[in-house]
């Protein structure tokens, strides 16, 4: 009889604990979260002192519901995502001035996408990056974007087709810039993989302030733009140095990348005639041999597409050979024009160094305090095999009569 | 000794003590060093010397059968020095379990708890290992039984889904800038592995001494092996730079991992199961140093010294003021040396004494 009283106390002991043991002194309930789904970092200067700026958005459940109901409630009052901003000399202090406005406890696991401003990239990467690793609720999954300008316009930015701004950079990010050929997706581990490697240079997405494709005028008569993930932003060491154009990006990616299920849709030129190569994959072999002081990198890009559009090609056998070859010529102009742009900034963020580094340990060990000038220097060809695997649900092209 | 535990047992504690802590850490800690050769530190040379420990131990105890390191020291360096010898062992194996207790209160508030403070964490710890030891080490043994097992299933589901982002690119040169940095890399490893030394004590707990000192290599080598894998998967996905910045790369690594948006934020299942090991781990050196203990005052049981230890790792882990940078730089740089004297070096040392004064108690000599 006692032994049961012991334990019936026991289990109730238990019971208690489970109440107090919830999270401990850090427990926080889901409904005094402010939970932050966009980060903007950038550099300012106020009254003729440089500061750190904190934008951010957070997500305001219940706001859209309540106004617009079913229809999607964009309306005013209704918006799903609230923005602050905060200032202060250091990262952290900049964090502190944006949370006091908030009567709740942010919480940052559940940031879509870090976007760095022009003047951050610019200035001071090391610091973001050393925060966004040293903060423990940032995880290595983390998306980064840079952006031309201020990072605080993009977070005002309106969405387009989702109901709130960052589930849409995070689909981008994510799902349509990379397989459209428009940008490529880094998180905070490539970034600072990247960045923290000796033998190469980063890239960043770039995020673009665009009018909205579907014009649809706000209450008050201004059209809020929305933003569009395109090009890419080029590191050099730890600071930005360039941007890169939607050919450079593809160049980029035919060359760094491995592509797979994508949708580029390149337009090449036949005898005076325009067809269209879908590009669903494309991977590259990156070749690097030292000869003496002359480095030469061997760039072969294979890529496997389809033509939707044939141009005035009759699709023969023939002609699929002659399209091939136009369609690698095509490819090979965009790798040049990203080489030629790499030169330019000297920044080898194709990664061909890299490669270098890897295979041929000998070599790299020979030119590694400057290997910039040997890329620089270095002898590039790039070799494209573009096949076309798929003509879609018709043969030879169809003669209309006149 | 009235408890006893099976070779199988014996080698699953002796798995998971070395596992526990080397899961998070060792990652970092040889990225540092050997950079993307790092998967080669864990299988070499911290495996030799574990066998080495090993090796010394099991000679050491078949040359006095029953008895543990505390008893025998007495019969080798006499009575006085013996328990001089003791109690600086049963110190090692004191400030061990405090290092273990700083490792696990400074991974939950940095990365999980950062508002509680510090000495809550540690005194729940010690007061689950005071709890753990008190039920002796059959009980030990058995909750490893239970534990390993959902402990290695999580590890290798950990390691499959990470296995999506394997870049082998990440692993190439191998051995840039030669074998002494896989040789640096490798000290303290081995004074984790070296931990095996513990032997000494647990030795007359076996059922089967003498399968002991086969248990023990096969428990090494497994560990070389998962050790490997860790090192191995954390490189190839974060590369050698990043994995050594991160101050716990295997915890970074299960929260970058996820399939799509289906699996994704996994580490939780990190926790608990880290948790659980490290608190066994925990509870095995509070167990052995108590027991030591009786065995160096001759007390009727280990029990009445628990109460005693206990106190001192709460005071000893909660007070001195060491933020997690100098522990990890204590971890680094102080304790390996210090492990491999009292896992290694000592255990050597009284062998050779042993066998000079030919000091024995097998087969009926002496």
């Amino acid at each position: 009889m006692k032994r049961k009283l012991n334990r019936c106390i026991l289990s109730l002991m238990l019971l208690v604990l489970t109440v107090f043991n919830s999270g401990c002194w850090s427990s926080r309930e889901v409904e005094d979260l402010a939970i932050v789904t966009l980060f903007g970092i950038d550099r300012i200067t106020e009254n003729g002192v440089d500061k750190w700026q904190i934008s951010s958005t957070i997500m305001n459940p219940g706001g859209g519901v309540q106004e617009g109901g079913m229809n999607g409630g964009n309306g005013k009052g209704g918006a799903q995502e609230l923005l602050f901003k905060g200032t202060g000399i250091t990262l952290q202090e900049a964090i502190g001035n944006f949370v006091d406005g908030l009567a709740r406890s942010p919480f940052y696991s559940h940031i879509s996408a870090v976007i760095i401003g022009e003047r951050a990239a610019k200035e001071d990467m090391s610091s973001t990056i050393n925060n966004l690793l040293r903060y423990w609720e940032n995880r290595p999954h983390l998306y980064i974007i840079a952006t031309r300008g201020e990072a605080y316009r993009v977070l005002q930015a309106r969405p387009a087709i989702s109901k709130m701004l960052s589930k849409e950079i995070e689909m981008m990010t994510e799902k349509t810039s990379k397989k459209l050929g428009k940008s490529a997706d880094v998180t905070l581990k490539r970034l600072s993989a990247d960045l923290l490697s000796p033998d190469r240079d980063a890239v960043l997405p770039q995020i673009k302030l665009v009018l909205p494709k579907e014009e649809k005028d706000t209450e008050e008569g201004e059209t809020k733009q929305s933003v569009l993930l395109e090009g890419l932003a080029v590191f050099r060491g730890d600071k930005l140095t360039g941007w890169l154009n939607a050919d450079e990006t593809r160049g980029y990616l035919f060359i760094a990348e491995k592509l797979s299920a994508t949708h580029i849709y390149l337009p090449v030129q036949l005898n005076g005639q325009w067809f269209s190569y879908t590009i669903g994959m494309s991977k590259s072999k990156v070749k690097p041999e030292l000869s003496g002081d002359q480095l030469r990198i061997r760039v072969s890009i294979e890529t496997q597409g389809s033509i939707m559009e044939s141009g005035n090609s009759n699709m023969t056998p023939e002609d699929i050979d002659q399209m091939e070859i136009a369609a690698a010529e095509a490819i090979q102009e965009l790798a040049f024009k990203a080489i030629d742009k790499a030169k330019e900034y000297d920044a080898d963020f194709l990664g061909l160094m890299q490669k270098l580094h890897r295979s041929d340990l000998t070599a790299w060990e020979k030119i590694k305090p400057d290997w910039r000038e040997y890329f620089q220097n270095a002898d590039i060809e790039v070799e494209v095999k573009a096949s076309i695997t798929n003509a879609g649900q018709i043969g030879a092209k169809p003669q209309i009569s006149k | 000794m009235k408890e006893k535990i099976s070779g199988t047992q014996f080698s699953m504690l002796m798995f998971l003590m070395i596992t526990a802590t080397a899961i998070l850490f060792v990652p970092a800690i040889t990225a540092q060093q050997s950079r993307q050769s790092a998967w080669i530190v864990p299988l070499v040379l911290p495996t030799v010397a574990g066998c080495v420990a090993a090796g010394e131990a099991c000679i050491l105890g078949q040359r006095f059968p029953g008895l543990t390191l505390v008893q025998y020291s007495e019969v080798i360096l006499g009575k006085p020095l013996g328990k001089v010898f003791s109690s600086s062992y049963i110190l090692f194996l004191l400030i061990l379990n405090i290092l273990v207790i700083r490792e696990l209160s400074e991974f939950l508030t940095i990365v999980l708890l950062p508002a509680s403070p510090a000495y809550i964490l540690i005194l729940v710890t010690v007061l689950l290992g005071l709890f753990l030891a008190l039920k002796g080490i059959e009980v030990i043994a058995r909750m490893v039984q239970f534990v390993l097992p959902l402990f290695v299933l999580t590890f290798i589901f950990m390691i499959s889904l990470a296995l999506i982002d394997f870049e082998f690119g990440n692993l190439l040169p191998l051995l840039e800038g030669g074998v002494m940095t896989i040789v640096k890399g490798s000290v303290v490893p081995a004074s984790w592995y070296g931990e095996i030394g513990v032997i000494t004590l647990l030795l007359p707990m076996i059922n089967k001494p003498q399968e002991a000192r086969s248990k023990a290599v096969k428990a090494l080598l497994c560990v070389a092996v998962f050790l490997t894998v860790d090192v191995l998967v954390t490189v190839a996905v974060f590369g050698p730079d990043l994995t050594g910045v991160y101050m716990f790369p295997f915890w970074s690594l299960a929260g970058f991992v996820q399939i799509s948006r289906y699996i994704e934020r996994v580490e939780s299942f990190i926790v608990l199961l880290w948790l659980t090991a490290i608190i066994l781990k925990i509870t095995l050196f509070f167990y052995l140093s108590s027991f030591a203990t009786a065995q160096l005052f001759k007390l009727k049981s280990y029990q009445t010294a628990v109460y005693p230890l206990a106190l001192l790792h709460g005071i000893f882990a909660i007070f001195p003021a060491l933020g997690s940078i100098e522990l990890s730089e204590i971890l680094k740089r102080y304790w390996p040396p210090l492990g491999l004297m009292f896992e290694l070096a000592i255990p050597f040392l009284l062998l050779v004494i042993a066998i000079i004064r030919k000091k024995s108690l097998r087969g009926g000599k002496q």
